[in-house]
């Protein structure tokens, strides 16, 4: 049985990619706020380590804090500065060498809401719907709906660009 | 829709990196034990205070002011009743916060998050407005008492500077209420969107 530092270091080496991706994707691209989100996450994720009871994979677990911390990261990014994150999450990134596809990609999920940006995070992740609907707190059936109605919104976003 | 799907699978698996420059595990760890010790030092720096004004008070009424009038005592007990209470609940929204667990379902965390801002929200509303009514009429329950041993100026300087005080306190106390209604006011949007198609 790994200590909790020799098993963090192994969730952080094998799940640094998912989270990364998913932060990025929920704060459209903006590499610099993904670095803080995915930090954040595996703070939180750290910090549960003692909760971990196995009764879900660990990359459902870890997708679990990832999405409350983005959904925390936005409140409390609004507390802190009225002019609210979303304002730099709009902003292109300089220093960004992110093709001009992945810009692209992040902008028409970032038009989605807060929720529905990160459940279609996790379709293109390719994680099972029932995995999803653990993560989300919600039915399989009303998952379906959820993704059948944001993919229509997507392709309204991408016939629109 | 499964190509469009699939296009957007293909640039979003493009998209992946698993960059070498990520801050260190070990780094993790030591800002997590920091922010954790800030965090730590910050309510017990709110509850020092209180506690620090509550003997502070309490010193000053029974060594440098005793005041004799039942009416005083009163207004002490009101005064420092009120600071007592107020440090109780500092230290149940500590517990309170520690709570809320990020590895649960988005539903339940944003369900218990949501029940601790209402709970803050009757905190800095009616509770801590009790609190600043009590604490005010405490204080001002002592002045007659204290006509006989100060002057006239000095009594009415007093009582002034304490409504500045007080007038500062309120202000405060209407912010944290609007920041906790709007955080409410986003969970509930938040948990409109998530149970939304059902």
């Amino acid at each position: 049985m790994p200590n909790n530092s020799d098993l963090f270091e192994t969730l952080h080496t094998d799940y640094y990619g998912m989270v990364n991706q998913m932060c990025l994707g929920f704060m459209k691209g903006n590499k610099d706020l993904a670095q803080d989100l995915t930090q954040e996450a595996f703070i939180n994720t750290w910090r549960a380590l003692d909760k971990f009871k196995g009764a879900s994979s660990y990359k459902t677990w870890i997708y679990r804090i990832t999405v409350n911390t983005c959904l925390k990261y936005i409140r409390d990014s609004k507390t802190k500065d009225q002019s609210s994150i979303e304002e730099h999450m709009h902003l292109p990134d300089d220093s960004d060498n992110t093709d001009q596809e992945h810009q692209e990609l992040y902008r028409a999920i970032g038009q989605l809401g807060e929720v529905d940006r990160l459940i279609i995070m996790m379709v293109l992740d390719e994680l099972d719907y029932n995995e999803i609907a653990e993560v989300v707190g919600i039915s399989e059936g009303n998952l379906r709906v959820k993704i059948h109605r944001i993919k229509k919104n997507l392709k309204k976003i991408l016939e629109n660009e | 829709m499964s190509d469009l799907i699939d296009d957007l699978k293909n640039k979003w698996d493009s998209a992946k990196t698993n960059k070498s420059d990520r801050t260190s595990t070990t780094e993790l760890i030591d800002l997590s034990k920091k922010k954790m010790r800030d965090a730590v030092k910050m309510h017990i720096g709110n509850i020092a205070i209180l506690t620090i004004t509550l003997i502070g008070i309490s010193a000053f009424f029974m060594y440098v002011a005793p005041l004799q009038e039942t009416l005083s005592h009163i207004g002490i007990a009101l005064m420092l009743g009120g600071l007592f209470i107020r440090i109780m609940i500092e230290c149940f929204s500590i517990y309170r916060s520690s709570k809320v667990d990020f590895s649960e379902t988005a539903v339940a965390t944003s369900k218990k998050t949501m029940s601790f801002y209402s709970y803050r929200k009757r905190i800095h509303g009616p509770v801590t407005i009790g609190i600043l009514i009590a604490y005010t009429v405490g204080f001002y329950v002592l002045t007659p008492e204290f006509t006989n041993y100060l002057t006239t100026t000095q009594v009415v300087l007093m009582d002034a500077s304490y409504l500045l005080a007080a007038a500062i306190f309120g202000f405060s106390i209407r912010k944290a209420i609007k920041d906790e209604m709007r955080i409410l006011n986003e969970l509930k949007d938040l948990q409109e969107d998530i149970g939304k198609d059902e």
